[in-house]
Parts: structure tokens; C-alpha cells; sequence
């Protein structure tokens, strides 16, 4: 039997991958991003639905309960996906500072 | 050479009256139009020597570091820098490049007690907070009229893009024992809601935490 949990995790993941199917559409994703966040959808869909498929990894790691293993799981992913942005944000920003500084340069105004 | 270097941010009804003001005091006026979204870049093509624009608006610190490069190129001495909102008088340049013959980097002090309420409080806080974690001997950290001799711009050339500017200044000044100093200078207020805002003290006392203990 599905639980309410299990349905609300699973509505989540099919939402999550419709947005992302809209992303590539759109174009602001490549096909590469529509399956890695496809695939990452589709896993945790599938990890709702058979929770027990898990139970191989839970008690590998000893871990108490599946919840405990998607809360420990879901702030590693988080960490990593916060780097991740800060990074990227960090490499943007020196981007977007080099273009204009490149910019102002050469729309120099001098008085004659 | 003395060069003025004015970052403006959408300024157009007042940038004229600073230019031609400033102008009077230095050789140059370079104004750095910092992704304005209105006519400060047209009025200040009319009136400065050097304009320069950002495609964006980046920050006032990036502006600055924008015009002190520009300042350098053409071979500054002594760099001035003040709002274009008008806030500080030009009329007060002699007294900065007097006083930059004692010191390197000559900063501006407000009274304090003409300021309205809010600002009052704020920096008051903030260079209370600056004094104990730097050490150094400064009534107002967060004044943005300022004098300083291109030599040191190296010493305290700052990172930041927004409105810690000043402060970072400072802390690189004091780390790199540059020699400073203060002259009194006008209060001037326009608009009671223009400049830093409560959430940019917040952050103006952290990236001090930051500058003090983290730099490295």
C-alpha cells in the first residue's frame, strides 16, 4: 500500500521533471541537464515508491530508518549543490566584471 | 596631476553642479556612470574630462576601482574622490591636498551631530566597531570624500563592489600602515533615504569581521 508520503514525494519528483523537460525545451537546458536531473527525478520517484529497494543501502550504512537516510543524504546533496552555486556565482561574477571593466575602457569618453 | 574621480549612479539633475564645481580644484574630473538608467552619462560627457560607463550597475566600489585605474593611467598624483549626489563640497579639495602633504590617504570627517537620526546611529556604530577591531585612530570610517596619493593605491586597492568600499579602504590602510589622516568637512544631506541602508550596515559590520580576522 502507497502511503501519503510516498504520493506526495512521488507527485514532487513527476513535477520536478516536467519543470526540468520545460527547461529544456525552452532551451535553457541541454540534453545532457534534461537527463542528469531526468534520471535524478526518476530515482527518487522510484526510491518513494519502493522503499524497501533501499533497505540494501540502509543497512549497509547503518542507518536506522529510511527517513534518516534521505534527511543525511538530502543535506550532503544540499551542501554540495550550495558549493556548487557559490562557485559558479563566484566564477560569474568575475566574468561579468571583466566584461564591463572591458567595456567602460572602450566607451571611454574624452573632452577635446 | 590631481585627477577627481566621481562614481554616479543615476545623478543626472546634480552631476553638472559637481563636475563644474570639482573642476575648479584639480586637473581632471573623471566621472565613472555606473550603469545609470537615466542622463548622468550625456550630462557628464558636456562636463568632465574622462567619462566612463558601465554597461551595469556594478557597485560603487567597482566604479571607484574603475575611475582610480582610469586616475592612474593618466598619470595621477593625487586621486580626490566624492559623490556625485552632491553630498560633499568641492569648495573643501584645497584643504585635502594640503593636509596630503603630511599624510598619504586624507580622509573626510562629517559632524556627527548634523546628520539625521538614522544616519547618525549607523555611523556612529560603524566606526566605533571599525576603532575597536582595527585600531585606528578614525572618527568617521564611513565618509566617501577622500584624498589619497596614487603611490599607496596599491596599499589600498579594495575588493569589494558595493558600498564597503570606504571601509575596506580603511582596513587595508591600517593593515598596511598607511599614514592618514582627518579634516573636518560639511554635512551634507539631500535625501534622507539615499545612501547605505540598515541592511547594508548589517553587512558593512560583517565584511569588517571578515577584513579583520579572515584576510589573508
Amino acid at each position: 500500500m502507497v502511503s501519503g508520503i510516498q504520493i506526495v514525494v512521488m507527485a514532487f519528483a513527476v513535477i520536478m521533471a516536467f519543470i526540468t523537460y520545460n527547461f529544456y525545451r525552452r532551451m535553457h537546458f541541454k540534453k545532457k541537464d534534461l537527463f542528469l536531473w531526468t534520471a535524478a527525478w526518476a530515482v527518487l520517484f522510484l526510491a518513494a515508491l519502493f522503499p524497501q529497494s533501499i533497505s540494501v543501502v540502509i543497512q549497509q550504512l547503518h542507518i536506522e530508518r529510511g527517513m534518516d537516510f534521505f534527511t543525511i543524504f538530502g543535506f550532503i546533496f544540499l551542501l554540495v549543490v550550495v558549493f556548487y552555486l557559490y562557485a559558479i556565482t563566484f566564477q560569474l561574477q568575475s566574468k561579468i566584471e571583466k566584461i564591463v571593466l572591458a567595456v567602460a575602457g572602450k566607451s571611454k569618453y574624452r573632452k577635446k | 596631476m590631481i585627477i577627481a574621480v566621481i562614481p554616479a549612479y543615476n545623478e543626472a539633475k546634480r552631476i553638472k553642479g559637481v563636475i563644474l564645481k570639482t573642476s575648479k580644484y584639480v586637473d581632471r574630473v573623471i566621472v565613472v556612470d555606473d550603469g545609470s538608467t537615466d542622463n548622468t552619462f550625456a550630462v557628464a560627457k558636456r562636463y568632465a574630462d574622462i567619462v566612463l560607463k558601465n554597461i551595469i550597475n556594478m557597485g560603487k566600489g567597482f566604479a571607484l576601482r574603475v575611475g582610480f585605474e582610469a586616475a592612474i593611467k593618466e598619470k595621477a598624483s593625487l586621486i580626490v574622490m566624492l559623490d556625485a549626489d552632491g553630498q560633499h563640497d568641492a569648495s573643501e579639495i584645497p584643504v585635502f591636498l594640503r593636509e596630503l602633504k603630511k599624510s598619504d590617504f586624507v580622509i573626510g570627517e562629517r559632524d556627527f551631530s548634523k546628520m539625521h537620526f538614522r544616519a547618525r546611529c549607523a555611523n556612529m556604530l560603524l566606526s566605533a566597531v571599525f576603532r575597536i577591531l582595527f585600531g585606528m585612530d578614525i572618527g568617521d570610517s564611513q565618509s566617501g570624500f577622500r584624498a589619497v596619493n596614487s603611490k599607496i593605491y596599491g596599499k589600498i586597492k579594495w575588493d569589494t563592489n558595493k558600498y564597503g568600499v570606504e571601509t575596506e579602504m580603511l582596513a587595508n590602510a591600517a593593515r598596511n600602515k598607511v599614514i592618514y589622516s582627518e579634516v573636518p568637512i560639511a554635512t551634507i544631506y539631500h535625501e534622507v533615504y539615499k545612501g547605505t541602508s540598515f541592511i547594508d550596515g548589517i553587512k558593512i559590520a560583517l565584511l569588517m569581521l571578515k577584513w579583520r580576522f579572515f584576510r589573508w
